[in-house]
């Protein structure tokens, strides 16, 4: 970022000769600053303007891959200071610390447990990503054993704790596989970090106690040719890390600033005596700009809350969340099971299968494409027509299911009931409740 | 030269709202920055913490862990309103008046009254008087309210469109502030505070509700148009959106299904007392960081927790001395080992597999069996995105700049019109296009009108409507003129339901894509 298409077209031949198939340069240059185009398309730029222009085209936030298999992601690449503006596009990653002096059997059982952690929601497995291991005695043959289970026997990232060089590479080169990342040069290690970071070509992290000290760092690293850097800003003071937050953020976006282009690691486990303090500050840290999250430990209670703000913030705001249309199951429905439909709006089936869920009477729940729309809008726009319903009810399958031929409707789409009569012969359409609230007292009653 | 954050001008101010009468009147708002930017600008007065009380005895719906604090007090909403402002130091109390709703106990807006006048009595601290989002109802009982706690200075709520001139006249009349409650989307909560101000309602006597979403369960909407309302307020002098914000986030957690789901059930979901805690926490400290003034809970513990939170955020210094929740309920120890699915330890490519469950795990993941089957669609539109995402800075800050422009006039545009066409009528060409549109719902919704509408005061109701329907249509009429998506939103939005709010939001955030 950082160049208008005036500044690009500065750079270029201005021959206007045509073959990246718009006719002028200067269209060229626009289309590029639009990110419409790709320089490549034009072959006759210099080489001296392409380095120009590639490294002015660079996000303005690297986005770092650490991680491999199902659990491996990219933190920063973000381009805005508000999800509203766009979208935040890498969610913040959530790990937890385990110290180089925990034993074999314990650790084991740690990685073990932590695997049960996984929740699924509209199709997604919500579940953490990374464990930092921390060198607490300067024993690298420990320090890589730990590494290796970690990285060979569970499915999580690895954050690679220490401030001794050797060590740091001992754990390195046990779990590469993993890509892990390697924390953290200072200004006391920053000549062996940078070269161990280079020399295994792995992300690195870089601490320091104020900004200008990251500042010094960052440009001194790139310098030696790295790109893969994550910050620590230093402070565990909650005010402070937001404010750092903020800055680097907004320093990146904003200012163009490169030295700071880079996504911020968090200690939610260095900020508070336990989790659950851990936790409320772990929120504030996904929601402002932290990139990644370590916590002390991973617990149901805490990891949950945290994971569905997560999906809450990193949802994109340009598109509804939606379910598959199709037949669900609730409880363990059977053929004298009741049958109710609605719209494929993921808040919708949230809150219509919670609560038949909560009415505890096995039933089977027809969603219905409607594009995301709720039931009202879907019924205002004619997507949720009493043709439309009885037909999607007759391709669904539902009439093998089961051996009656009731079906229960919203009672916001109460007047598609006589359309729907005509269409479904032998069916009766049952007019269920417009709040999702009443449907537990509904099914009780009808259901009798 | 050493670092400094770049400036983010800001050329507004929340205006202050107080509340309550007397030593421990509270006052809200104020700020010149986003919410605790406190490097670039003042805060006066840090964010409040709410404890809402329902008006009868909930512990039959409640999930224990809530019940538990109270269950002393619960019978008596004076006992209870009592034990949130001594013991656990609510500076606000929220009465829900949970047993009005018409659905269910309907309690009389003068038995309404007779408990709100118990509690307004029997604390100092403001109160907030919240109804049950029926706009008939709550008229009624809200009236009343104001009229027999004359001085008290209460905040009535939710005044919605539908009600705003009987609730905001009466308030007007004996004295207390407005919750002026909006379907998540930033225009129609405008549109109220400029509805409020035609009535003479000032705006240091409104506080905004964006409606809240549970954790979950649409927060990113809440979060997001409130995001959007501090920043109209504070950066584009959008002195009708410069109103302190409240957010009603105790009762939307407390009663989504994983708030209350017992261990046994779920295990890996954790103790249940410290999830439902931990859900109400973390959806306040969203809420706190999106610019909510008052956050109203429902849990101590919660609310001992977040008071922390907003104390560190304003004042500094380190949270190494806030404790763990102290739970009152057993805790059990579960073997998370044996529950765990065994790890897929396919590393092989380095691509990262996108966030999608891996089927072998998702069978053996306890998860809600039923949500197994969801997969989330996503409209394909990408490249179009990828490509935006490398326009130039300055090109990014010109566009917000235009849109933000842009919209600010459309804004004042689309008000301007539709106040004139609500007044003028029927001859406008362009109307008959949306009449054709709307038509055939109308339809519909006139005769099931008449079936539910047939009694005595059917037609004085009906006028009403008919007035928010045709100025809704022009407004929307306004819009669509401004943006391609005329959206879903007709005449119905005076009856939707907080889904359907939802959907509102989301065709908003479309059109801003």
């Amino acid at each position: 970022m950082g160049l208008t298409g005036i500044q690009i077209f500065k750079l270029l031949p201005k021959t206007n000769c045509g073959e990246c198939g718009v006719p002028t340069c200067l269209a060229f240059a626009m289309n590029l600053a639009s990110g419409k185009a790709e320089l490549d398309a034009c072959p006759y730029v210099s080489a001296e303007a392409k380095e120009k222009l590639s490294e002015a085209s660079a996000p303005p936030i690297r986005p770092v891959s650490i991680g491999a298999g199902g659990r491996a992601f990219k933190t920063g690449g973000e381009t805005v200071m508000f999800r509203h503006e766009k979208t935040f596009y890498n969610p913040t990653a959530l790990g937890v610390l385990v110290t180089s002096d925990t034993g074999e059997a314990e650790l084991e059982k740690k990685l073990a447990g932590w695997n049960a952690f996984q929740y699924e929601r509209v199709g997604l497995n919500l579940r953490p990503e990374l464990v930092a291991l921390k060198d607490v005695n300067g024993d690298a043959g420990a320090f890589a054993g730990m590494a290796k289970k970690i990285a060979l026997e569970s499915e999580f990232g690895l954050v690679l704790m220490s401030d001794n060089p050797d060590v740091l590479k001992a754990g390195a080169a046990a779990s590469a596989v993993k890509r892990p990342l390697l924390y953290a040069a200072t200004s006391a290690n920053v000549d062996a970090m940078g070269a161990l970071a280079k020399e295994m070509g792995l992300p690195l992290a870089v601490k320091a106690d104020s900004i200008d000290g990251l500042m010094a760092l960052t440009t001194k690293l790139t310098g030696m040719g790295l790109k893969d850097l994550v910050l620590d800003p230093g402070s565990r003071e909650p005010k402070k890390v937001f404010e750092n937050n903020v800055a680097v953020r907004r320093a990146a976006l904003k200012a163009g600033n490169r030295a700071l282009g880079f996504p911020v690691i968090t200690f939610a486990c260095e900020m508070a005596a336990n989790l659950d303090m851990e936790t409320v500050l772990g929120a504030m840290l996904i929601a402002k700009y932290a990139g990644i999250v370590i916590f002390s430990d991973f617990r149901g209670e805490n990891l949950f809350p945290l994971l569905l703000e997560r999906l809450n913030i990193f949802t994109d705001p340009q598109r509804p969340m939606t379910v598959t249309q199709g037949i669900y199951e609730i409880g363990a429905p059977n053929e004298n099971s009741p049958v109710l439909i609605t719209t494929n709006f993921s808040l919708t089936y949230f809150i219509v299968s919670g609560e038949i869920e909560g009415s505890r009477i096995p039933s089977w729940l027809l969603i219905m494409d409607t594009e995301g729309l709720s039931v009202m809008t879907a019924w205002a726009a004619g997507k949720f027509s009493g043709d439309a319903v009885a037909s999607f009810i007759k391709k669904s399958g539902i009439a093998d299911k089961v051996n009656h031929k009731k079906i229960i409707i919203p009672g916001y789409a109460a007047s598609i009931s006589g359309d729907m009569e005509e269409e479904l012969p032998g069916w009766e359409i049952i007019i269920g409740p417009r709040d999702a609230s009443l449907i537990p007292k509904f099914l009780k009653e009808t259901v009798k | 030269m050493a670092f400094q954050i770049p400036t983010q001008p800001y050329s507004g101010k929340i205006g202050t709202t107080t509340i309550g009468a007397g030593k421990k009147a509270v006052t809200l708002g104020g700020e010149e920055t986003y919410p605790f930017h406190l490097f670039e600008g003042k805060c006066p007065n840090p964010p409040k913490i709410a404890m809402e009380i329902w008006d009868f005895d909930p512990s039959k719906e409640w999930p224990a862990a809530a019940v538990e604090p109270f269950k002393d007090v619960m019978a008596s909403p004076e006992a209870w309103a009592k034990k949130c402002v001594e013991k656990y130091g609510a500076d606000i109390l929220v009465l829900q008046l949970k047993s009005t709703d018409p659905n269910g106990l309907d309690r009389s807006a003068e038995e309404a009254a007779e408990v709100v006048k118990k509690v307004a009595d029997a604390v100092k601290v403001p109160v907030v008087i919240w109804g049950t989002a029926n706009t008939q109802k709550d008229e009624e009982v809200l009236k009343k309210i104001s009229e027999v706690c004359q001085g008290k200075n209460l905040s009535l709520g939710p005044v919605e469109e539908g009600n705003h001139k009987g609730v905001g006249a009466s308030a007007l009349g004996y004295g207390h502030c407005i919750v002026a409650s909006s379907p998540i989307d930033v225009n129609l909560a405008k549109q109220l505070n400029i509805l409020l101000g035609n009535l003479g309602v000032k705006s240091d006597k409104i506080v905004i509700d964006p409606t809240t979403g549970g954790l979950g369960y649409g927060l990113e909407y809440s979060y997001s148009v409130m995001e959007r309302i501090r920043m109209a307020g504070l950066t584009q002098e959008d002195d009708k959106l410069q109103m302190p914000l409240i957010s009603n986030i105790g009762n939307e957690i407390w009663k989504c299904k994983e708030a209350g789901l017992p261990q046994d059930e779920v295990p890996v979901l954790g103790d249940t007392e410290k999830r439902a805690i931990m859900m109400e926490s973390v959806a306040a400290a969203c809420y706190l960081m999106a610019g909510s003034n008052v956050v109203i809970l429902r849990h101590p513990e919660t609310v001992r927790l977040v008071r922390s939170f907003i104390e560190l955020m304003v004042n500094g210094g380190m949270a190494m001395d806030i404790a763990a929740i102290d739970k009152s309920l057993p805790s059990k120890e579960i073997d998370f080992a044996s529950l765990a699915p065994k790890p897929n330890l396919d590393f092989g490519g380095k691509e990262a597999a996108p966030v999608k469950a891996a089927p072998a795990k998702a069978k053996e993941a306890p998860a809600p069996k039923v949500e197994k089957k969801a997969e989330v669609a996503k409209p394909a539109q990408p490249a179009k995105e990828k490509a935006e995402v490398e326009t130039t800075k300055e090109d990014e800050v010109a566009r917000m700049k235009a849109e933000a422009e842009a919209k600010a006039k459309a804004d004042e545009e689309a008000k301007v019109k539709a106040e004139a066409k609500a007044k003028a009528d029927a001859e406008a060409k362009a109307k008959s296009e949306a009449e054709a549109k709307t038509k055939a719902q109308e339809e519909a919704k006139a005769k099931e009108e008449q079936k539910r509408l047939a009694e005595a005061e059917a037609k004085a109701r009906e006028r009403e409507e008919l007035e928010a329907l045709k100025r809704k249509r022009a407004q929307e009429k306004a819009r669509a003129a401004k943006t391609e998506d005329a959206g879903a939103a007709t005449g119905k939005v005076l009856e939707l339901g907080v889904v359907d709010r939802l959907e509102l939001a989301i065709a908003r955030f479309r059109k801003h894509a």
